[in-house]
């Protein structure tokens, strides 16, 4: 396993469990969590690991670790939606880290955008939810979304002071 | 051998999921409680009661919050919907049922198993690290939080900022402690494949 390997398995746990560690339904069967932080912090530790194909990197570790989520945490019908807008939004982040601040920015929120956009479109599509429960989704994904960026970007920021960001970078 | 207990595992696990998590009997009440009931009695019988306590103690907090905006949502009747206590209730069992399933399925898959697989050893020593991976971070997890409420350097009197500096500590910790774990555990057991045989 290189680093890049196991920072990508660490940080799939790492969004998993975050994710359901703090829940709050929400109107349209889902669910409110935190998991954006951890997510956005994976996308951009990987992007500073990964050389090459950086949104993959993002995006299974935050697709497959919130999509895990999901399933353990008895929203099942929710994974496979989670599992493109959360990846969206991790290989968006991953894309984001190491470029210069606003297209850093840029690249952030387009995240956090795809992610709400993604939840939208595919509840609207579910039966089950219908536009009617998409909708009254929005606004908390919009603020998980934007949480999750604010919170992301600091918590990778203490993390580059832990580990020191000379010579590891994303590593330890 | 290894591959056919795998696969039943496999099956069983999908067969739980696709017929209480997503499919016919998910809003179906007597089936999630006895899901519920045969999942907790499993536990009991394979990992003792203490454990099985553990493991409802881990999914306590959850459900409160599940239940506490169901009942907020049901008597505020959000959206005109007159099923969110169902729904909810429903949500509060599976949540518990298809974690303890998922445990002991998982429990089932020892590491002799993984490493009798027809795979090239790379690939078996980093499905080994994958799975310890996933056990360790659960654990460490509920350590870690536990440390973190004991630090007093880190309360303020903001509770949102108290929530969020703990959260991010929380992230940062696990992220460390698992990279460290993982990076170790797959760097011991290549060595041993290589010089011990």
């Amino acid at each position: 396993m290189n680093n890049a390997k196991i920072a990508l398995t660490a940080l799939t746990v790492v969004v998993a469990l975050m994710t359901l560690f703090v829940r709050i339904p929400l109107p349209s069967r889902g669910y409110f969590n935190f998991g954006d932080v951890a997510v956005v912090f994976s996308g951009l530790v990987l992007g500073q690991l990964a050389q090459n194909r950086k949104f993959l990197w993002g995006a299974a570790a935050g697709g497959i670790g919130s999509a895990l989520a999901d399933i353990i945490g008895g929203f099942g019908l929710f994974a496979p939606i989670t599992l493109i807008a959360k990846g969206m939004e991790g290989g968006l982040c991953a894309l984001a880290s190491g470029r210069p601040r606003y297209i850093r920015w840029a690249f952030l929120l387009l995240g956090g955008v795809s992610m709400v956009a993604g939840y939208f479109i595919a509840e609207t599509l579910v039966p089950s939810i219908g536009l009617q429960g998409a909708v009254s989704e929005v606004l908390p994904n919009l603020i998980q979304a934007g949480g999750g960026i604010a919170g992301g970007t600091l918590t990778y920021g203490a993390f580059r002071h832990v580990a020191g960001e000379a010579g590891r970078k994303g590593t330890p | 051998m290894p591959m056919l207990k795998l696969s039943a595992l496999a099956l069983g696990t999908g067969w739980f999921f696709w017929l209480f998590v997503f499919g016919p009997l998910y809003s179906h009440l007597p089936a999630q409680s006895a899901a519920l009931a045969v999942a907790l009695l499993w536990s009991y019988l394979r990992f003792g009661r203490r454990e099985t306590i553990s493991l409802l103690k881990f999914c306590l907090p959850f459900v409160a919050f599940l239940l506490a905006f169901g009942l907020i949502f049901h008597f505020t009747r959000l959206l005109g919907r007159q099923d969110w206590l169902e729904d909810t209730i429903v949500k509060c069992l599976v949540f518990p049922s298809s974690l303890t399933f998922l445990k002991i399925m998982l429990s089932y898959v020892t590491y002799l198993d993984i490493l009798r697989l027809p795979l090239s050893m790379n690939r078996r020593i980093d499905m080994i690290t994958v799975k310890s991976a996933f056990q360790k971070g659960s654990r460490a997890l509920k350590r870690f939080s536990w440390y973190l409420n004991t630090y007093s350097g880190l309360k303020s009197r903001h509770r949102i900022r108290y929530a969020m500096t703990r959260y991010a500590c929380l992230i940062i910790a696990l992220y460390l402690f698992l990279y460290q774990e993982i990076e170790n555990s797959n760097r011991l057991l290549k060595n041993r494949y290589r010089h011990l045989g």
